[in-house]
């Protein structure tokens, strides 16, 4: 597998930081398990926020409070993982695999399956037929889309299996699945999709997106 | 930098708490890695 699109720099250091939305830093981590380049870069951004830690003056923590523990924290991410396809940060969500998904049709050649992760935002998988597109639509925040299986055409190039699209509200595209092989991946917004089209904004509450 | 390894805050908070465009505090947070990159490359 040779991954091409990673995780933006911002992305990454908001990940090392610990301060990526849950539903995002599902998807960072699942890149991040398959991409060595961006395990990298993470490693580098850890040690860099350890010593921005390091600066800090000593706190008088003879009358503090225990900490409290974020609802959204670390532990609302599954760890373990599948072989094949499903990178390990995602096997509790995705179950039995790509194969054993129960799909639900959103519109013309798209299903799509919400999955459960505590935290702001939503995360999805999204099954494409060959050839079949996502309404031209823009981003409320931040958009991670990570390709499983097959591959995602848009105006900022293709994206195999491994690959990441990063992308935040200044974005405008609409993705369309390989013509061959069709397309599954998992996206995760921070805010609801702005779609353009009048019909799929009127959609929006059925299909979830 | 420090808002979102300090603080804790995402990039969208930190974009409420500052009055500015997300896509700028990305880009802010793109250019401060690349300065901190560039000067431990230095140091090599």
């Amino acid at each position: 597998m040779t991954i091409t699109h990673h995780l933006d720099d911002a992305t990454l250091m908001s990940f090392a930081a610990g301060s990526l939305p849950t539903t995002l830093a599902a998807v960072a981590a699942a890149h991040a398990s398959m991409c060595p380049h961006c395990r990298k870069e993470l490693s580098l951004l850890e040690r860099i926020g350890g010593v921005l830690v390091a600066g800090l003056l000593p706190a008088d923590m003879t009358r503090a409070e225990p900490p409290a523990v974020p609802a959204d924290g670390p532990e609302a991410l599954p760890a373990r993982g599948l072989a094949g396809e499903i990178p390990a940060p995602l096997g509790d969500l995705v179950g039995d695999g790509l194969d054993h998904v129960r799909w639900r049709w959103i519109g013309p050649g798209l299903w799509h399956r919400p999955l459960q992760v505590r935290g702001a935002g939503s995360l999805h998988l999204i099954k494409a037929a060959p050839g079949a597109s996502v309404p031209e639509h823009t981003h409320g925040g931040s958009e991670l889309t990570l390709v499983l299986r097959g591959a995602l055409i848009d105006s900022t190039g293709r994206y195999m299996p491994g690959d990441v699209s990063d992308l935040d509200e200044d974005m405008e595209h609409t993705p369309v699945a390989d013509t061959q092989a069709g397309c599954i991946c998992v996206i995760a917004n921070e805010q609801p999709t702005r779609f353009r089209g009048l019909l799929a904004r009127l959609l929006q509450p059925w299909h979830g997106l | 930098v420090a808002l979102a390894y300090l603080e804790g805050l995402s990039h969208s908070e930190i974009a409420a708490q500052l009055g500015l465009p997300l896509g700028t505090v990305k880009s802010r947070m793109r250019i401060a890695y690349q300065k901190v990159r560039a000067a431990l490359e230095d140091l090599k």
